[in-house]
């Protein structure tokens, strides 16, 4: 797996335009804030310069004498501030519209192609990452596309309205204090790019020292037990002594920036008063000029600076907005193809007036597709419910057909597999970890395909299936009971939105649920908390069988948690789980006895294949791995009920 | 306000050291602030007495010096000296502000490297009792945000008060050489504007703490949509997600937007609020210079003293609530670093910030570590062990041990096994003194244990633990300890069974542990643990459940090569193995902290209990694998 830290770190040597033609899309549908706020930015520029006028009038006024030239000048100079801050508000006003519109459908967009891409998708990279691409990037590219475009024009702005007025009033004196822009812009652009590598280095050496407090803590006890405070402490010291090194050489920076460029500008003021003097007791300028002159030197690193900023964030934002183009552009593999969406159309135009013809496929796809033929071979009865694909909705057998499947290519996790299952049998998946049980299940859920050959339902490729379809007539109980923020009752609801308050109660009942639920303060209204951590490991498992039998589905899958529950409510789920799969077709991954004993048929797998199958009682007399087996899980859990604890550890 | 200075006290203990580079600090931006006044003076000179040849208003050694120079006509001339000047103090400036940068950028970065270091230090040495209340990600959370927010306060704000402070004493001075009246004016709204900010910034935090909140939710849902994102698939609730997501979506946004309008309105009123100042003395100063109140060059230079007065004032309002902030972080390490540690003493700082205001209480609370008498022997552990009438609580109400007496002669091995919660760990917590017990004696060879130094009892006795922690470092450096012998390294790990497998990995004992490297099984980590702790070949040895994860062959050859040592060295052990139990010289059965069995294997065999049922589990599944066989097809569950 990729480690995040790393990949966050990547810094970009050169500027590569394509990540940022891709989120062109996201600029025209806000164009609406962009273009005034460009020209909110001009009009701010022009304002800046005009308040160097107002200055510069007033001043003239006043020496040569005119009260009512120095009051006009000085109202012009309150109207332009007014106008001024009135373009300030409407900026800040603009920006936040833009930052937080762009971050909020960047978000919306990596959402909802978070949900249709594959499960595989999500096996390589951890959550962590996905989260980062969602929330910080996001953040990032909004405040970028923002303050960045702002900065970006007002600076070019504020840079051509001074250099005009300065040009319009002296174009001899302009030219020489226009001589500093130059290495100020050199300085600039060199001290940003300093600047971003040393807090980043700040950045990488932070976050490791995150990782030594987390383990530090962690590791308390044993810290302890090994006398090795001593040693740690100065381990960390070396952590704590580079963080000072890198903030101080970020600092020191920053404390040289400053002065360096400042001094810059004064020297364009010092080159204005000593030419502009000159000048003015030839007459040619007036002392309004020069003062103006003077401020506009000191003040022109400000857009300088500013833009030798924006340069280096778009920078340092290239890598983000690759990964988040780039997971925006990642497409599902496992998706409906185009014939089944076509089907599904059909479907939904057809429902209700188009009869079904005998194929059970609309004719558009029918011709070479041999699917229609599969179709009708499985099912002869033609009153059958229908699917959203317009084949039948029922799923009577399942077969895996000669399936092999690797997450890794090379390293096949199933072989040439093959299974077939009657519709209404309970089927134990047992065997050691890795032997691939939870990979079958994976697999009948489609969340990966096979490599080569096929799951068939009824006789039908399921990638000739809608893929919503097939996963909505699932009911899967996860090994870690998955619950979401919420109330008990939005959790159970979770299976089927529509269930009135009566059904998610019955439900509730069916799975032994409700005693633990009416317990609670608020009953079916008691928050569940942040990953159901009010719960206990029981009680979320309790929730969880609920949530799949309110689904009514047509197959169940269980894959039995091995976390230790109290013998009490183990019970409870026992019981419930017993009365959820009458009538369905049951995938077990089991771990408990009772499960295992009670199955129609049991597969023991490993390394990828069946290796043994029957009922317990036919495994059992063949004395194979089986029998091995089942002797080591009776004597774990007749342990587990005398000694309790840690099952787990068992293994 | 009884609070405030224990918190700032304690901030302040943390600057010792660095208060006279920040003194330093302070006093160079004195030079920069007094060097820039010149700047604006040398541009009003030029203006008012070389170019518009008036006579100067100034101080009387100005004159003189100015006369020194050849008087005005050679200042014309020589005009280049004035811009000359100008770049030349704004340089010497600039390097007393890069002076200023670089003292407090040391001092500040000093003083969180401390700050960073002793917590560390103290979390390591704070009692077990400590960590079973607090929870890592909060602890985790105070030394990073709360520390960073102490280090920006001291390395942005620090300073700034130090340049309000300067500002006002140097500028005003200036300005009021220059003219009382225009200063009057120039000072006129700055009590508004410092109100203001300070009124706004407070409804600011508000909108920001609802924009944060709002933010929590929406990372809430993506992570539980992501962690959870089978759940979803199974259930085929993409567009049900979609639509809960973009709920909490829009919310952040539109919470972020209030907030940041909120801004616009801050910025934009201070900003006029300052920009209406510079009108006032424009405007005033203009009709004054007509009047011959004023010359232009003063005029100018009071613009530029108006710029560089207004922005620290306008910067206050951020000061005080940076303040506040730093209050408040400064109390969240508080209550970390005043907590006593294992030898009964809070950090340092904490007892000299206590000085300055309220007194750190005197007595640990119960069940904290008290203060041992540290005594280190000059023999190393012989080995036995001899416990009367423990008992232990960890609320001072609940026994979990209860009234346990029980010896270990030196060299032996004595197993203990009971239900989970009968106190097993927690008497070998206690033996650790990881926990202090009140109630009865431990004596260890001839001494109470709580008179014993810890770490030295430590060093004596190898652990492994129920969950055996492994350092995010090389195998090698998880098992070596202090040793530099590789050889001895290796000894260890082949008596624990990891030496093979170390050397399966590809970096061998050089393969790095934990998320940057290999992913060990719990057996593995065990026996890793295991070579860890018998490093040192140490006099005793205590295994909490240490082999659960380990197959039954291995667990035997690891015993076997312990068992080499046997009668050398005492051993403690906790299983559940009938294998490992059947080996011990004596075996005692827990039962909600009291010792109900006590005995050899044969012994407890013919006392049945507990032990005789576990004993019985075989002949159990004997039993039910007999019935399995004998019955017939319709016995079992028929294949359907």
């Amino acid at each position: 797996m990729p480690d995040p830290a790393v990949l966050e770190e990547e810094i970009v040597a050169r500027l590569d335009l394509a990540p940022w033609k891709r989120l062109w899309p996201y600029v025209l549908q806000l164009k609406r804030y962009f273009i005034p706020m460009v020209i909110i930015s001009a009009l701010t520029a022009g304002a800046n310069a005009a308040m160097y006028l107002a200055i510069r009038g007033v001043i003239d006024q006043a020496v040569s004498g005119s009260r009512d030239g120095v009051l006009g000048y000085g109202l012009f100079f309150v109207a332009v501030v007014t106008g001024q801050v009135t373009c300030v508000w409407m900026f800040i006003f603009l920006g936040g519209r833009i930052s937080q519109n762009i971050a909020h459908n960047i978000r919306r967009d990596i959402f909802q192609r978070l949900q249709d891409l594959d499960v595989s998708y999500y096996d390589r990279r951890p959550v962590g990452w996905l989260m980062a691409r969602a929330t910080s990037d996001c953040q990032h590219l909004g405040r970028l596309l923002a303050w960045g475009l702002l900065d970006l024009s007002w600076g070019l702005f504020m840079m051509a309205a001074l250099a005009g007025v300065m040009l319009y009033l002296s174009w001899e004196l302009s030219l020489i204090v226009f001589t500093v822009i130059p290495p100020l812009i050199f300085v600039s652009l060199k001290f940003q790019r300093l600047l971003l590598h040393s807090s980043r280095q700040v950045r990488k050496t932070n976050s490791q020292m995150t990782g030594a407090y987390n383990e530090g803590i962690a590791a308390v006890r044993t810290t302890k037990t090994l006398v090795r405070e001593d040693e740690n402490l100065r381990e960390f010291q070396t952590l704590s002594s580079a963080m000072y090194r890198h903030s101080v050489r970020n600092s020191l920076q920053s404390a040289m920036y400053l002065p360096l460029i400042q001094t810059l500008g004064a020297v364009g003021a010092g080159l204005a008063l000593w030419f502009g003097g000159l000048d003015s007791m030839a007459g040619a300028v007036s002392l309004g000029t020069i003062v103006l002159f003077i401020n506009s030197a000191t003040r022109f690193f400000d857009p300088v600076h500013e833009l030798a900023r924006v340069l280096t964030d778009v920078q340092s934002a290239q890598a983000s907005t690759e990964r988040v183009m780039g997971l925006l552009a990642s497409v599902p593999e496992i998706r409906d193809s185009d014939k089944v969406r076509q089907a599904i159309r059909n479907h939904e135009r057809g429902t209700g007036i188009l009869p079904v013809r005998s194929t059970g496929v609309p004719p558009v796809v029918q011709g070479r597709d041999d699917l229609a033929t599969h179709g009708r071979d499985a099912h002869a009865t033609r009153a059958a419910p229908l699917a959203i694909d317009g084949l039948d909705d029922r799923i009577g057998t399942i077969e895996f057909r000669d399936v092999t499947f690797a997450y890794k290519q090379g390293q096949q996790v199933l072989e040439h597999f093959n299974l077939t299952v009657q519709a209404g049998q309970t089927v134990a998946l047992v065997g050691a970890t890795g032997g691939g049980k939870t990979t079958i299940v994976s697999l009948l859920c489609r969340f990966y395909e096979p490599v080569q050959g096929e799951i068939l339902l009824d006789g039908v490729d399921y990638r000739r299936r809608s893929l919503r379809w097939l996963q909505s007539s699932l009911g899967v109980v996860p090994q870690t009971p998955h619950l979401f923020s919420g109330t008990i009752r939005e959790n159970i609801r979770y299976g089927r939105l529509d269930a009135s308050d009566d059904e998610v109660a019955r439900v509730a009942r069916l799975v032994n649920a409700e005693p633990f639920i009416l317990g609670m303060d608020h009953g079916y209204d008691s928050e569940v908390g942040q990953g159901g951590s009010r719960l206990s490991m029981g009680q979320r498992q309790l929730v969880c069988l609920a949530r799949a039998v309110l689904a009514d589905p047509k197959v169940f899958i269980m894959d039995e948690a091995t976390s230790s529950v109290d013998t009490e409510t183990e019970r409870l789920i026992q019981d419930g789980v017993e009365r959820v799969r009458e009538g369905r077709t049951c995938f077990m991954i089991a771990h408990r006895l009772s499960t295992i004993r009670s199955a129609d048929r049991i597969l023991v797998i490993d390394g990828g294949r069946i290796v043994e199958q029957g009922s317990h009682h036919e495994l059992i007399l063949a004395r194979g791995g089986y029998y091995e087996l089942y002797s080591n899980q009776f004597q774990q859990e007749k342990r587990r009920e005398l000694l309790g604890g840690s099952p787990k550890a068992e293994q | 306000m009884a609070e405030e200075p224990r918190k700032l006290g304690l901030l302040w203990a943390f600057m010792k050291g660095q208060r006279l580079r920040y003194a330093a600090a302070a006093g160079a931006m004195l030079a920069a602030a007094l060097v820039m006044f010149l700047v604006p003076l040398i541009a009003a000179i030029v203006i008012d007495y070389v170019i518009q040849a008036k006579a100067l208003r100034g101080p009387q050694w100005l004159r003189k010096a100015l006369e020194a120079m050849g008087g005005r006509e050679s200042l014309a001339r020589n005009l280049y000296l004035a811009g000359g000047a100008v770049a030349a103090l704004t340089a010497l400036s600039g390097l007393f502000t890069y002076l200023k940068g670089r003292w407090s950028a040391q001092a500040s970065e000093t003083i969180a490297r401390r700050l960073r270091d002793r917590l560390y230090e103290h979390l390591q040495r704070l009692p077990c009792t400590y960590h079973d209340q607090t929870s890592t990600g909060e602890l985790v959370q105070r030394c990073t945000s709360d520390v960073e927010t102490v280090r920006t306060f001291l390395a942005t704000q620090v300073v700034e008060i130090a340049r309000a402070v300067v500002m006002l004493l140097t500028v005003l001075p200036f300005m009021l050489a220059l003219s009382v009246e225009l200063t009057l004016l120039a000072m006129a709204l700055v009590p508004l504007i410092l109100g203001f900010s300070l009124v706004f910034l407070s409804r600011v935090t508000k909108a920001f703490r609802l924009s944060d909140e709002s933010e929590g939710r929406m990372t809430t849902l993506l992570q539980e949509n992501l962690t959870g994102i089978r759940v979803v698939r199974a259930f085929a609730r993409q567009d049900y997600e979609q639509d809960r997501f973009a709920e909490s979506n829009l919310e952040f946004r539109d919470k972020t937007i209030r907030l940041i309008d909120l801004m616009a309105w801050y910025w934009a009123a201070s900003d006029y609020a300052c920009h209406l100042q510079s009108a006032l003395v424009l405007i005033m100063g203009g009709l004054w210079v007509i009047q011959g109140a004023a010359d232009v060059g003063v005029l100018f230079a009071f613009l530029a003293y108006e710029g560089m007065l207004l922005w620290p004032v306008r910067h206050m309002g951020r000061l005080l609530t940076e303040l506040g902030k730093t209050r408040v972080s400064m109390g969240r390490l508080w209550d970390i670093l005043h907590h006593r540690n294992e030898r009964g003493s809070p950090a340092p700082e904490v007892l000299e910030a206590g000085a300055l205001g309220e007194r750190v209480e005197a007595s640990p609370a119960p069940g904290q570590a008290g203060p041992g008498k540290d005594l280190v022997p000059a023999q190393p552990l012989g080995g036995s062990l001899t416990v009367r009438d423990l008992s232990f609580s960890y609320d001072g109400h609940a026994a979990v041990l209860d009234d346990l007496s029980f010896d270990v002669p030196a060299g032996w091995t004595v197993a203990l096994m009971g239900p989970s919660g009968a106190g097993k760990s927690t008497l070998m917590h206690v033996l650790l003194r990881l926990y202090e017990y009140h109630r009865g004696s431990i004596r260890l060879d001839a001494h109470e244990l709580r008179d014993l130094d810890p770490h030295w009892l430590r060093s004596q006795i190898g652990v492994v633990l129920q969950e055996p922690f492994l350092y995010s470092k090389t195998l090698r450096e998880n098992i070596r300890r202090s040793s530099r012998d590789d050889a001895v390294v290796e000894a260890a790990a082949a008596v624990a069974a990891i030496h093979e497998s170390i050397l399966s990995f590809e970096q061998g004992y050089d393969t790095l542990v934990g998320e940057r490297g290999v992913t060990l099984s719990g057996g593995q980590r065990q026996r890793v643990a295991l070579a860890r702790a018998i490093l040192h070949d140490p006099p005793m040895l205590v295994l909490d459940d240490a082999f659960s994860a380990v197959d039954v062959r291995t667990e035997g050859s690891i015993l076997s090569a312990l068992g080499r040592r046997r009668g050398r060295r005492t051993t403690l052990v906790i299983a559940h193995r009938l294998s490992t139990l059947i080996q011990a010289d004596r075996i005692l059965v827990l039962d909600r902290g009291r010792i109900v069995q006590r005995g050899t294997h044969e012994e407890l065999l013919a006392q049945g209990g507990l032990y005789g049922r576990l004993w019985h589990i075989q002949s159990e599944l004997e039993e039910d694998l007999r019935q399995e066989l004998t019955a017939g097809p319709a016995g079992g569950n028929a294949h359907a």
